[in-house]
Order: structure tokens, then sequence, then C-alpha cells
């Protein structure tokens, strides 16, 4: 995805409901704000909750207020509004409200087929770069991804620190790519 | 944090393993909202590790036998895993032995033994008569016969006056082999007992018949039996 500046210009077109803007605007911060709500909460159901409030909310205070004090620090201000709705939903441990009626809407990427379709292919490559792997780097990323391990865990079992640990996991990260971008080669 | 710092801490691994401290990650999270470099990185390696989830839940889902999933309760040790990635196989190939004998099972059962046990049914619901077979203490030398074609046939006896029932009778092959035990209750008023006997478990021989009380196992009478059969 090509990186837009966050601008006046962009904040003032997300205020507007531009559909590419606000495109754009779920699709770069759906995956980072999932990435953060994963580290701290379980449930994907909250998660997925708290996202859409969190961009409910980002584009109410948008269009109420005629965009935002700083717009290159719209970023910042996403995380904030989403740290501020997780303590509420944990507090609560309820469900949040739902979009008003007059909302336009938020495009959800999730319903693109395109990207179905290069998630199973990169799948198909990673699944082909993890057969190559040595069974040890294999059963590192299974204890790490697979099983989801505790860290200390992992360490006490193969007897390293959790530093050693890292440069493990860095390695076979970087071995993986490689084949993965091997594999990639061969393909086209 | 700035993007150096982020970068000279492998912020984005770091930060996906949860090794950063509460301030840190805290730190991170305001930066990576901000900085596209590390968010593009931090959607990488996240990929990265979706991806090999769900490449072992897929490898994981397709050597599991169909059903409920069952989670072990502790994760298991490095030993344990590296016996799983030899025992699935191993398990899977015992697993398709056992379904083509159950296969082999349900067709034998199906072709040869449940036919069979219906023409058997069939066979004993029809009405037919019995042959009787009277057992005397003291016998001639002429054998009794019984048709093989029987499937049954019965043996009467009167016993004399010193049994006292519940009696027993034990039949043994010319060996001494016991075969049978049946238990006896008084006959009707000149009635006599009688034992109902399956011809297949009685080929051509000589058997003797025991009565004993119910209370000793002192013999009160022995009956001898010649048997043959004829196939007609």
């Amino acid at each position: 995805m090509s990186h837009l500046d966050f601008n006046e210009e962009y904040v003032r077109k997300l205020a507007e409901g531009d559909r590419e803007v606000q495109h754009h605007f779920t699709t770069y911060f759906t995956p980072i704000l999932r990435i953060k709500l994963r580290s701290k909460l379980r449930s994907p159901q909250l998660i997925e909750d708290i996202r859409q409030e969190t961009f409910m909310r980002v584009l109410q205070a948008i269009r109420k207020h005629n965009g935002v004090q700083s717009p290159e620090r719209l970023g910042a201000y996403v995380n904030s509004v989403c740290h501020n709705v997780m303590m509420e939903g944990i507090r609560s441990n309820q469900r949040h409200r739902q979009m008003p009626e007059d909302d336009p809407g938020i495009v959800d990427e999730a319903a693109d087929p395109t990207k179905t379709i290069i998630d199973q292919e990169r799948r198909k490559m990673v699944a082909s770069a993890l057969a190559e792997l040595t069974p040890k780097d294999r059963t590192l990323l299974m204890q790490l991804y697979f099983e989801d391990r505790d860290k200390d865990e992992i360490c006490r079992d193969m007897d390293v620190n959790t530093d050693y640990l890292r440069v493990l996991i860095h390695r076979a990260k970087g071995r993986f790519k490689s084949k993965l971008n091997r594999s990639s080669e061969e393909k086209h | 944090m700035d993007h150096e710092d982020a970068t000279r801490m492998q912020a984005c691994t770091r930060y996906l393993m949860g090794s950063l401290s509460g301030a840190e990650a805290a730190a991170f999270e305001e930066h990576f909202f901000t900085c596209p470099d590390c968010a593009e990185e931090l959607k990488a390696e996240s990929i990265f590790g979706e991806d090999v989830r769900a490449v072992f839940h897929e490898q994981a889902q397709r050597l599991l036998p169909a059903g409920p999933a069952v989670l072990p309760q502790t994760a298991p040790g490095w030993l344990e895993r590296m016996r799983m990635a030899f025992a699935l196989p191993i398990a899977s190939a015992f697993a398709m032995a056992l379904a083509l004998v159950s296969l082999g099972i349900v067709i034998y059962q199906n072709a040869i033994f449940i036919p069979g046990l219906r023409s058997e049914v069939a066979e004993l619901s029809a009405p037919q008569s019995l042959p009787w077979v009277p057992l005397k203490i003291a016998r001639g030398d002429r054998p009794v016969t019984i048709l093989k074609a029987r499937p049954f046939w019965m043996a009467y006896f009167y016993l004399p006056d010193k049994v006292k029932f519940p009696a027993s009778c034990n039949i043994e092959s010319s060996r001494g082999t016991k075969l049978k035990t049946v238990a006896l209750g008084a006959p009707a008023l000149g009635q006599p007992s009688s034992i109902l006997l399956r011809s297949s478990d009685f080929p051509a021989g000589t058997y003797k018949f025991n009565i004993r009380g119910s209370n000793s196992d002192e013999i009160l009478a022995t009956y001898v039996l010649d048997l043959s059969q004829e196939v007609k």
C-alpha cells in the first residue's frame, strides 16, 4: 500500500467522507491497531469492537471539530483514541455501541477477494519454505508462532537466555525470508 | 522514541515477542503509529508470524484424524515434539491399516457371517421334527444314529428314585473329557428328564452322561451312548 502523507488535505477529505481517503485510512490503521490490541487483549471480538469504535470516534471527532489540530500527528491521535477505548472496554467488558445509521460506513479491507487470493499464494510459498528448514529451526518457529509458548519456557527447554533466543529467532527468520525470496523468484 | 532508537533496539521483533517493558512498549506504539517505516516493518513481521502459524495449523489439521480437536493440557517438551514429528506419520499409517482391517471385517460380516446367521435363524424358526434318543443304563451294541442335517436332538432318560432334584448331568467324551454340564429340574410326574443338544457339538463317538445329586459329587447314574451321524 502506498503511503499518503497525513496533512491538512488528507484530514479534510477524511472528514468529508472521501471514499478513497477513508479506504486508505482504514487499510493503513487496521493492521497496526490489531497488532497493538493483540499484544494486550485475547478476545478477537473485543479487538474488532475496539478497532471499529476507534475508527468511529476518530471520524466523528474530525467531522465535529473540522479536523485535528496537528494533521501530521493523526497516527498518534488514533493511537491515543484506541488506548482510551481499550481502557473503557476493559473496564466495562461490555459490547460497544453500534455505528449511527447516518454514518457513511467504513470499508473493510478483509472483504477484498484479491487479498484472500494473495494471502493463499503467499502461504503456499511459506509452506514450501518451511519444508526446507532444518528440523531445529522448524521446531523453533512452531514453538514460537504455533504453540504460543512462553518465551521463558522456550529458553529453559533450549537452555539459552532470552537474548540468545532473539538471535536464534532472527536467524530462523533470516533463513526463512531468504528461502521465501528464492521461492518467489523461482515462481516468477 | 525515534526511528533510530526503534531500529537499534530491534523494537519490532521485541514488541511482537512481548519483550519490551510497559514503558518501552507504550513509547514504541506512539512511534509506530506515526512512523510509516516502522509500521510497515511491524506489519511484515506480523504477517510473517500469521503465515507461519496458519501453515503449521493447516499441516496439523491434515495430520490429525477427523473429530473434535483435543489440545494438550501442557505444552510438550523438545523431545516430545521431535517424537511427534515422527509419530504422526506412523500413527497415520497405523490408522490406515486399522481402517483396512475394519473394512475387511465389515465386508466379511456383511457377505458371509450375517447371511449365514440369517439362514440359520430361518432354519431354526421353521417347524421341524426333533429326533428323540433314549438313554439307558445298559445299552446294546447298536449305536444310535442321528441325522447330521438336524440341528438338534433330544436325549431323554428316566432317573432312578434315589436321585433328588435339583440334580446335574455331566456329559463326557469316551476319554473322560468334560464336555457340558446341564442342570436338571424335576420332570412332570411320570415323564422322563430330557436334554436338548446341538448336533454339531456331538460328532460320532461314545459319550457318558453322569448324573449327580445337588449336594454330593457321588455319581448316582451313568448312561452311555454310542452315537453315529448320518448325512442325508
